[in-house]
């Protein structure tokens, strides 16, 4: 076995017993990087300079005797929405082409400080808006398990890194599924952990209030394990909680007796796919053999989830984008005039996906529609809020598909944005509760566009828990993990030890 | 002119920057007069990932200004994003206060007319960068400099009702209004420094009619001068448009001190909308109880209640305690004076007349008086034991300030001790006696004025240094006896 | 829905082309038409949400300067600088006074 085929639990533990060295881990996956990454592009930057500093730091820690922390030597790769000093971030936009981050956010220092090891920056939808990472003003990312497919998003480079083996693990960003839909769409775990739990300060701001920083990993304890890492009260960031970290990674285990699961009716009652319905019920059988009390429940105002969350995130966004203004950092395209410069810079710096959720956005909230719109947006938030607590009376946890389909293919172009914004509605709901959320991979299903000789691809279970509950859903996540543990492993090590991505992708520099 | 049959109505809006050392959502420092950009942060420069958060001394500064105004604390308020682009605005929004200010329903009393004048709201937020036009001025320059030294200080907006009918009005509010925020530590409340800047509505109608006019807001007023000039200017252009029958343009007009008048300041395209969002990165601002009465117990005292000490308790006249309060320097150096001993009227007098004199003459303001209360206190004592004369005293003060030397250093050095021995100041008497035969000639004729030319005729001769009422009576005594 | 989209843009300082514009304008009515269905919802007596509900209250922080970033460092990433300041282009005239 190679050591990039490692989990990151298993390298903090051979790094920490000295079996192997941080930067033997390191060799071997920046080697695996430039195999596979040529014909993935998941990273937008590799960073094997500060990596190899990193890793020594790691490896010269544990020869003093030093505590080298509970990630030791384990490899991470960073959305490019996150800053880490003196390297670019780019946000998958021309608009930060260039631009140098003088400052670290505090999810990777903690992470550092834990002994991970960044090894990149991971592509992008620009500034996390879309669904399949193809809106990155650089390239597009594949879907390992299929290269004609998109893996998802935003956060999809982060999620194909992971489920190539290029990275043990990886932190992406969620504001409306942004972590789990791609993990699903790759065959991985993804979290998205309650609002607060992490700090945002650093990452690139989307929609603020709905933005979360979470963690990947090719299993459920890996994603317990950097959660560990990342998490925690931090000054810097006002929405941040204080609220005590558990040792997650340890706390999988839990007989499933008497736990009490919903699912929601409205969520399955979109439009989902007949093999991703099929791997869900699996999933649900498993849990119920194991004891779990499993019901059909009903959540009204998720219904709304979907067009509260298409005005709240573009109206937050079309604020947090104002700062892109060419005047103190990145693209700049000068005019005679101030406003030229504005209207220059904007135009050409976003892309089509970005001015669209600006445009929308700013409609929101502009004067004689903010009521009818973002107000109205609000209030259903409170519903679906209430609902939620409501449910949660009842229920540890709930339970649906985490996408509606499985990965769909590259370059599909709707007429209806709406019809890409519906890959959202089953995870846009979490983050108007601000709960947390995690999508494990559960079985596999034929795609609805695949013909007779299509390949089944991942799809993925979405565990929603109470607030600040991560445990809860966590262990929950680990058992759905365990029912389908012999059909992942053997399925997903044979895609990547057989991963041959024959054609280089285009990038744009 | 007929501007006689119209009215107007001011309303201002104050802008005040808190005195803290930090800024308002990150910790740099908020110190004045730095090289440029040298007081900056991914927070306050707005770089991509920074988030905002509130400074506990900007709070507790709002909410004594709050409190010095009378206003009414919302024990939970938010804040909100302003959106507009702007390049001295980095993130393209203004974090400040819109769906509930930190307070609300406060006023401030005027003299003349007595009049109280309300405000509306009391709220916080951070002030912006400072843009330099290279350039003539803002209409002309071609490219802007920018500093974000100020950008993030912490402010508060006071926003009045439109409750003054005169430029006078206005200028007596601004007055008042500095006064309280001056007393209560808040701020340096210095038009001039940039530490207060004062915007105006003004909205002019026939007389007797209710229709109000449109408001014009008037922006670039640098000092209260200003405002009453740039208010007058208002009121009769729009008194002037209406009387011949035009409309006026609700628009945001610039005081132009030069001209000595205002100008529209144009904005391009379509009008101001600020989107006004509540500021995601922001928790709400929720007050404990026990917050705010740690702020009242450690009120400083407002000039209110200082005048009303000072008529009552010390039984001053309105007039001085009204002089002595202009100020919170001023008066704590009066307060100072009483606490060594000082009779309250005679350090009034001497505060007001003397020291205040010498400072207007050399252009000194409140921050800088020129001299110790020890030395004051020590040399009305001097005066009040007869060691010197108030002629005297009037030079050793200029004296004391001058050198820094003690009021009795002075005496002593440049013996300047009254002439008290009866034998020196009697043969000088007898000099002034032959010398004068006619003014002694009128005193033995009843022609008691004469006695004053030869009292001044002694003090004269001791270079002031006799006491002048022993003189009055030894003079008498040596005529008509 | 007849979104006035040059106003929009203005707003939003992106200046598109008359043939973007109008995708554009296709494009929000498309969601648009979407999200109409919150007009249906009844909203009586519901209070909006903005945020989260932990904290309760913002946390204050102490007011005690400290160094932030230098001006070297910052200027670096300007687009355009000049003694120690960011520049950029004046407002336009405007047609002068």
């Amino acid at each position: 076995m190679e050591l990039w085929e490692l989990g990151a639990w298993d390298i903090a533990h051979k790094v920490r017993a000295k079996e192997v060295s941080a930067q033997e881990v390191l060799e071997s996956h920046l080697a695996r990087i430039s195999e596979i990454e040529p014909g993935l592009c998941a990273f937008l930057e590799v960073l094997e300079a500060e990596a190899r500093i990193a890793a020594s730091r790691v490896d010269a820690k544990i020869a003093g005797g030093e505590d080298p922390g509970i990630l030791a030597g384990v490899p991470c790769a960073i959305k490019d929405n996150m800053n880490i000093k003196g390297t670019a971030c780019t946000c998958g936009s021309k608009m930060l082409d260039g631009y140098i981050s003088p400052y670290t956010a505090t999810a990777i220092k903690r992470m550092s400080r834990e002994g991970a090891v960044v090894t990149g920056k991971t592509n992008l939808d620009e500034f996390a808006m879309g669904s399949s990472t193809e809106s990155s003003a650089y390239m597009v990312t594949r879907n390992p398990w299929d290269p004609d497919r998109v893996p998802g998003g935003s956060s999809g480079g982060s999620a194909a890194a992971v489920a190539a083996g290029l990275s043990t693990v990886a932190l992406g960003s969620d504001t409306g599924g942004s972590i789990r839909q791609p993990a699903s769409f790759t065959g991985i775990v993804g979290l998205k952990p309650t609002y607060g739990r992490v700090s945002r300060y650093g990452l690139v701001a989307f929609a603020s209030s709905l933005d979360q920083i979470g963690p990947f990993g090719r299993d459920v304890r890996d994603v317990a394990l950097l959660l560990e890492a990342i998490s925690g009260l931090d000054t810097a960031d006002s929405t941040s909680v204080e609220r005590p970290v558990v040792p997650w990674s340890k706390r999988l285990e839990r007989p499933l007796k008497g736990l009490r699961a919903g699912v929601p009716k409205e969520l399955l009652g979109l439009s989902v796919d007949d093999g991703v319905r099929d791997a869900f019920y699996r999933a649900l059988s498993h849990l119920a053999d194991m004891g779990a009390v499993i019901e059909e429940t009903s959540l009204p105002a998720l219904r709304y989830a979907l067009d509260a969350y298409y005005v709240i995130a573009p109206a937050e966004a079309s604020s947090n984008l104002s700062r892109f203004d060419g005047v103190r950092y990145g693209l700049s395209t000068r005019g005679k005039a101030l406003d030229d410069m504005y209207h220059a810079t904007r135009a050409q710096g976003f892309g089509p996906e970005v001015r669209r959720r600006i445009m929308l956005g700013t409609f929101a909230l502009s004067a004689g529609y903010y009521d009818a719109y973002y107000l109205r947006a609000a209030k259903t938030r409170t519903l679906i809020r209430r609902d939620f607590d409501e449910a949660f009376k009842v229920y540890d946890v709930l339970l649906s598909p985490a996408t509606p389909t499985v990965a769909f293919r590259a370059g599909e172009e709707s007429g209806d944005p709406m019809t890409k914004y519906l890959a959202d509605a089953m995870t846009v709901s979490a983050n108007l509760a601000g709960i947390p959320a995690l999508s494990v991979p559960c079985g596999f299903a034929r795609p609805s566009d695949a013909g007779l000789t299509g390949r089944d691809l991942p799809c993925g279970l979405q565990i929603m828990g109470k607030p600040f509950d991560e445990e809860t859903v966590l262990a929950i996540g680990y058992a759905v993990e365990a029912s389908v543990r012999e059909e992942m492993e053997e399925k997903s090590g044979r895609m990547r030890r057989n991963l041959l991505l024959s054609k280089e992708c285009e990038r744009v520099d | 002119m007929t501007e006689r049959a119209y009215d107007m109505t001011i309303g201002l809006e104050v802008h005040v920057e808190l005195l803290t050392g930090s800024k308002m959502f990150c910790r740099c420092s908020t110190r004045f007069g730095d090289p440029p950009n040298t007081n900056v942060c991914p927070v306050c420069t707005g770089l991509p990932g920074a988030l905002p958060v509130p400074n506990h001394e900007a709070v507790k500064l709002g909410l004594r200004a709050a409190l010095g105004l009378g206003a009414r604390i919302n024990l939970r308020s938010g804040f909100d994003r302003k959106n507009y682009f702007y390049p001295d605005l980095p993130k393209g929004y203004q974090i400040t206060q819109y769906r509930t200010p930190l307070a609300e329903d406060g006023f401030i009393e005027i003299s003349e007319p007595p009049k109280r004048i309300r405000i509306q709201r009391i709220h916080l937020e951070e002030d912006t960068g400072k843009s330099i036009h290279a350039g003539d001025d803002i209409t002309t320059a071609e490219y802007t400099l920018l500093d974000f030294n100020r950008c993030g200080v912490p402010l508060i907006e006071i926003v009045s009702e439109p409750d003054m009918s005169s430029p006078e009005e206005a200028r007596q509010y601004l007055e008042r209004l500095q006064r309280v925020l001056r007393f209560a530590g808040v701020s340096d409340v210095k038009m001039e420094e940039g530490s207060m800047r004062v915007d105006c509505n003004i909205s002019v109608k026939p007389r007797g009619t209710a229709v109000s006019g449109k408001p014009v807001e008037i922006k670039n007023l640098s000092s209260f001068r200003a405002v009453v000039r740039a208010l007058s200017y208002e009121f009769q252009r729009q008194a002037r448009l209406l009387e011949e029958g035009k409309t006026v343009v609700r628009e945001t007009r610039h005081w132009d001190e030069a001209k000595e008048s205002t100008y529209p300041l144009r904005t391009k395209g379509s009008s101001q909308d600020y989107r006004y969002l509540p500021e995601p990165d922001l928790p709400d601002l929720v007050l404990e109880e026990s917050f705010v009465e740690e702020v009242k117990r450690d009120m400083p005292r407002l000039p209110a209640e200082i005048v009303a000490y000072y008529t009552e308790k010390l039984g001053l006249p309105e007039y001085d305690a009204e002089v002595l309060t202009l100020d919170p320097n001023l008066s704590r150096f009066f307060d100072d004076c009483v606490e060594r001993g000082a009779d309250p009227k005679t350090a009034a007098n001497w505060i007001m007349g003397d020291i205040m004199g010498y400072m207007n003459r050399q252009g000194l303001t409140y921050e800088k008086i020129p001299l110790s209360t020890e030395n004051l206190v020590e040399m009305l004592g001097l005066l009040k034991s007869g060691v010197i004369s108030g002629k005297i005293a009037k030079d050793v003060l200029v004296k004391v300030i001058e050198t820094g030397k003690t009021p009795s250093e002075i005496v002593k050095e440049e013996g300047l001790t009254q002439v008290s021995d009866e034998g020196e100041l009697l043969s000088i008497i007898q000099e002034v006696i032959s010398a004068n035969p006619g003014p002694v000639q009128d005193v033995k004729n009843g022609k008691e004025k004469a006695i004053g030319f030869l009292v001044g005729q002694v003090m004269k001769a001791t270079r002031g240094r006799a006491n002048p009422a022993k003189v009055n009576i030894m003079l008498k005594e040596k005529i008509l006896s | 829905m007849k979104i006035d989209m040059k106003h929009i843009a203005d707003l939003a300082k992106l200046r598109l082309s008359p043939g973007e514009l109008e995708s554009m304008e296709r494009d929000l009515e498309m969601v648009l038409a979407h999200i109409e269905r919150l007009a249906g919802i009844d909203l009586e007596g519901v209070e909006p949400t903005f945020g989260s509900r932990e904290p309760a209250g913002v946390r204050l922080q102490q007011d005690d300067p400290k160094p932030g970033l230098s001006r070297a460092c910052l200027l670096e990433l300007a687009p355009s600088a000049r003694d120690g300041h960011y520049v950029v282009p004046a407002r336009e005239s405007e047609g002068g006074r």
